[in-house]
């Protein structure tokens, strides 16, 4: 039996034993001080009464000259048209992988998805709904912006795609998905891969990881079409492989132990990238493994039981050729340091990871190659933390786990001074590509 | 009177109905409040504003059978705006290994309440908060997610992480009862 099987089974009892006590003394007089409070009158939650696009629709007010309205209407729709014609006819967009320029950061607050200008600190709100919204995840090309919103009441998920500039927001998913647990797009910018637990699994399984996961392709039209890719134990996320996505990436329990593989991007040709020998409880084994920036090299982190390694237990950085050979230790020490989630800059040169070496812990940096020195850079952090990089690879975008203020960090790679952000998020990060030109 | 029809007669302006619902929640929602918190006097602190936000705000709650998870939420929001506010400083402290290798201990030592107690005020707010959702409101993930507002993904990494470090502080217990320096809003 695992250990957190165990938690889970006497985590519940004992809570509600440290929990009890008397029927609090001070809930009848903060109850008789409601009595003398008035209530927010009902019409003032319109989003709770409206759906979202009713709700965020300008009212017309007044009555106001119409012919005049319609001409210059008219005459503003043509000179935009032609604009568009005009900018469209030049407009270049990034490719999936590489370097590329900054463009917009999307965030979610309170249930909602914005849009924040890192250099100007400028935000805008995207999407507002009754409901709660997550994960916003520009497109390959940076021109849409992908998005969950939770069904209340339930554990299902439906899947959003709208323009960036807030335009054509539709619901690609026919119907909603249970047990949501990763989404990215596919580099083809056509597609939504969402993993989610097969129906029935969660509660069969020990550990909250170790669920069967489905991975599916979702059309980003709005079209409905889905493609069953895989159905595999552990599956929790995928890594398209640079430069052209048609190899994919993920780990997998197999006889309760983690191994890591690849499969072509319709679900054939499995193949082992590192064989599964991790048992299962060591759950941070390849929760993260990245491509190197021209999908030749995996880096990741395991758990090892050999001390020549530094610290034996969880975890230490590795990398091993995308074949599966030339596996070995990626950093460079032997002094205990915890190692581990591996992100490599879009340019290819740098690969920032969790470096816990005391007294400091936080993100550090070092060369893809594996050669230099470690950079640590940010802050030390009381938890752990998740970040990317930014489109040009200038910068790095950290979020602390936990509650801190509730603002991720632009850390400087070269280990310089480092800033927050100025909104607040719930944490999930990314950073709008756009084209270098 | 079923609890949907209190909220609507609360929704209404029935303040009756408002006391009668949550003194049937008020216990549980000082005990989870208590557990986030870590500290009586912040965690009534929580509750008070519980009160007031849902007195104030269920009007707007637009599904009555979603009281209890309604409740919830402001709870836990009012329990880590607390929190925020009262934190001193927020980085420079200490971080453990998510996994260690070793876990023979636990079984015994998971058994104590006393330990587990003490290994709760070693995570942050947020993965109390979590902890307390998930273990002791009976909440599912997703829910859990919903409620703070966080993907389900995320979710279930921080609560991987909280059981780890929950685990991790019980072992080594005897050597972390010393202040933290700097620290976490305990």
């Amino acid at each position: 039996m695992t250990t957190p099987t165990r938690l889970d089974h006497t985590l519940p009892a004992i809570l509600s034993d440290l929990a009890t006590g008397p029927y609090p003394d001070y809930v009848d007089d903060a109850i008789g001080r409601t009595s003398r409070m008035r209530q927010r009158p009902a019409w003032a939650f319109p989003e709770r009464w409206l759906r979202m696009d009713i709700a965020t629709r300008v009212a017309p007010a007044g009555r106001l000259p119409w012919r005049q309205i319609g001409v210059l209407a008219l005459i503003a729709v043509l000179l935009a048209a032609a604009l568009a014609v005009a900018v469209g006819s030049q407009r270049r967009v990034p490719n999936p992988f590489g370097p590329a320029a900054n463009g917009l950061i999307p965030y979610a607050s309170n249930g909602d998805i914005y849009l924040g200008d890192p250099l100007t600190g400028a935000t805008r709100l995207l999407v507002q709904s009754p409901e709660t919204e997550s994960g916003a995840e520009t497109s390959p090309d940076g021109t849409r912006v992908a998005f969950a919103r939770s069904v209340a009441g339930t554990t299902q998920t439906d899947a959003f795609v709208v323009g960036i500039e807030g335009s054509s927001p539709h619901k690609i998913t026919l119907k909603p998905i249970d047990h949501l647990t990763w989404g990215g797009w596919a580099p083809d910018g056509r597609h939504l891969a969402l993993v989610h637990d097969v129906d029935g699994s969660a509660g069969q399984c020990p550990t909250t990881i170790c669920t069967v996961g489905q991975l599916d392709l979702v059309d980003a039209d709005g079209s409905g079409h889905i493609d069953t890719i895989a159905t595999v134990r552990g599956l929790s996320y995928v890594q398209f492989s640079p430069p052209d996505g048609h190899r994919l990436l993920y780990r997998a329990l197999v006889e309760d132990k983690w191994g890591l593989f690849e499969m072509d991007a319709d679900g054939r040709n499995v193949r082992t990238v590192v064989p599964p020998t991790v048992p299962a409880d060591m759950g941070a084994t390849f929760a993260s493994a990245a491509y190197s920036a021209d999908g030749s090299r995996v880096f990741f982190n395991q758990y090892t039981l050999d001390a020549s390694y530094g610290q034996p237990g969880c975890c230490q950085l590795f990398v091993v050729n995308a074949d599966g050979t030339d596996l070995h230790k990626f950093i460079p020490n032997t002094s205990g340091a915890w190692d581990g989630a591996a992100v490599v800059s879009p340019d290819g040169k740098w690969v920032a990871f969790w470096h816990n070496d005391k007294p400091a812990h936080g993100v550090s940096v070092i060369r893809a190659d594996g050669t230099g020195p470690i950079v640590e850079t940010g802050p030390s952090l009381t938890g752990t933390a998740h970040w990317i990089w930014a489109p040009d690879s200038s910068s790095i975008l950290m979020f602390p786990d936990g509650t801190y203020s509730g603002k991720a960090y632009l850390l400087d790679p070269a280990g310089g001074t480092y800033k927050t952000v100025p909104w607040t998020s719930s944490g999930d990060l990314d950073w709008q590509r756009r084209s270098l030109d | 009177m079923d609890q949907q029809a209190l909220v609507e007669r609360a929704k209404r302006g029935d303040h009756d109905a408002f006391a009668e619902l949550v003194r049937a929640a008020a216990t549980r929602l000082d005990g989870a409040a208590r557990l986030i918190l870590r500290d009586p006097e912040l965690a009534r602190d929580a509750v008070q504003e519980t009160l007031i936000r849902a007195w104030r705000d269920i009007p707007g709650l637009r599904d009555p059978g979603r009281f209890d998870a309604w409740l919830h939420r402001l709870t836990v929001n009012a329990c880590l705006d607390l929190g925020r506010r009262r934190r001193r400083r927020v980085i420079e402290v200490e971080l453990t290994p998510i996994d260690a290798p070793v876990i023979s201990d636990m079984t015994n030592t998971l058994a104590d309440r006393e330990a587990v107690d003490a290994a709760m005020r070693h995570l942050d707010p947020g993965g109390r908060a979590i902890v307390v959702l998930h273990y002791f409101l009976g909440m599912p993930l997703t829910e859990v997610a919903a409620t703070l507002g966080i993907p389900l993904g995320t979710v279930k990494s921080r609560l991987h992480r909280a059981l780890g470090e929950m685990r991790i502080a019980v072992e080594t217990e005897p050597d972390t009862r010393a202040p933290v320096t700097g620290g976490q809003v305990a």
